[in-house]
């Protein structure tokens, strides 16, 4: 087979059948045959970026080895911008949730971070006026605080008693009675 | 999409009669402009971009004052090489029109045969593999040998 490839070559050549063109222009060839296009689709006012686009990808398939007709590039351009449109939602909810995260952790250190002395309540009656209420906390080892619940996150609850603030676990807590 | 399959074959076609670049890209731009004109009408495209080739060449010859008779002047091997070699030009010339080929085998016939492309730029032409295009070609050229056998020639050797 190659030798008949290699015969019929140099028959072309003999009989100057042949117009060689040098590696220089094919290459210049190969890479002015997309911008040209773009040219001739500018000129005739059908140029488009989705259309750009999907010459884009037409020549990127074929440098790889892979011919495919226009309507599969249009599919496969329709594709890429919905996996693109996807995953750029999917980044902004995702950095939404990051930073109302962050400004949540902000704000609550903030809470924490302000330093308000706590009145000095030494009995039920001073806790309940201060809190407007007064609550039972009843604990899984059956033990039973008798305060005013004053602040609450996922891990710990803290209850303020006439013993002074007591920080318990969440889960530890078995039910909460307003008295 | 036809015009990135048949743009490299003829620019190779106009490069290889006029030699200048800029020339060259004016000429495919008109060519391929109506070309886009006229899509939907063209049955045979490569027939067609070979037709509308000529005469814009020859609008460009005219424009050049340059020395062109007529437009069938392009393709005449019988009248562009003629020191006794004519018959046998005519007789590939054939071979290579009458050959039975799809469209990308004709394109990689005409780069590889005729404009001495390298089976890797063809591949990129094409979207193909290097490996598909040097066993497409080897596949034409058969046929085109069995064309020769039919004529009596048994062996291309035979006419180098």
């Amino acid at each position: 087979m190659t030798t008949n490839t290699e015969q019929f070559t140099a028959l072309m050549g003999k009989y100057r059948l042949s117009h060689p063109v040098s590696m220089d222009d094919q290459r210049y060839v190969l890479d002015s045959t997309r911008p040209s296009l773009t040219a001739l689709l500018k000129r005739k006012g059908a140029y488009g970026a989705a259309l750009g686009a999907v010459i884009l990808l037409l020549g990127v398939f074929r440098k790889a080895g892979v011919s495919l007709t226009l309507v599969q590039a249009k599919i496969v351009a329709g594709l890429a911008a919905a996996a693109l449109a996807a995953a750029s939602v999917t980044g902004a909810v995702t950095a939404t949730h990051y930073v109302k995260k962050k400004m949540d952790e902000q704000k609550k250190s903030d809470v924490e971070k302000m330093d308000i002395p706590l009145p000095d309540l030494k009995t039920n009656d001073q806790i309940r006026r201060h809190y407007s209420k007064l609550e039972e906390v009843y604990c899984d080892d059956g033990s039973r605080l008798v305060g005013a619940v004053i602040s609450q996150d996922r891990k710990t609850i803290k209850v303020h008693t006439i013993h002074g603030v007591v920080q318990l676990p969440v889960n530890s807590v078995r039910k909460i009675l307003v008295r | 999409m036809a015009y990135m399959e048949y743009y490299p074959v003829v620019y190779s076609s106009v490069l290889s009669r006029i030699q200048r670049r800029e020339d060259a890209d004016d000429i495919c731009q008109e060519i391929f402009m109506i070309f886009f004109d006229k899509f939907e009408t063209i049955e045979n495209r490569r027939t067609w971009l070979y037709g509308a080739m000529k005469n814009v060449l020859y609008n460009h010859y005219r424009k050049k004052k340059m020395n062109v008779a007529s437009v069938d002047d392009f393709d005449d091997v019988g009248l562009t090489f003629t020191n006794g070699f004519r018959d046998t030009r005519i007789l590939i010339a054939e071979a290579m029109e009458k050959v039975e080929c799809t469209e990308d085998e004709r394109i990689i016939l005409e780069m590889v045969a005729t404009y001495n492309y390298t089976y890797t730029h063809v591949a990129e032409a094409l979207g193909l593999s290097r490996r598909q295009v040097e066993y497409r070609y080897a596949q034409v050229v058969k046929r085109i040998q069995d064309y020769f056998s039919q004529k009596g020639i048994k062996d291309i050797a035979q006419l180098l």
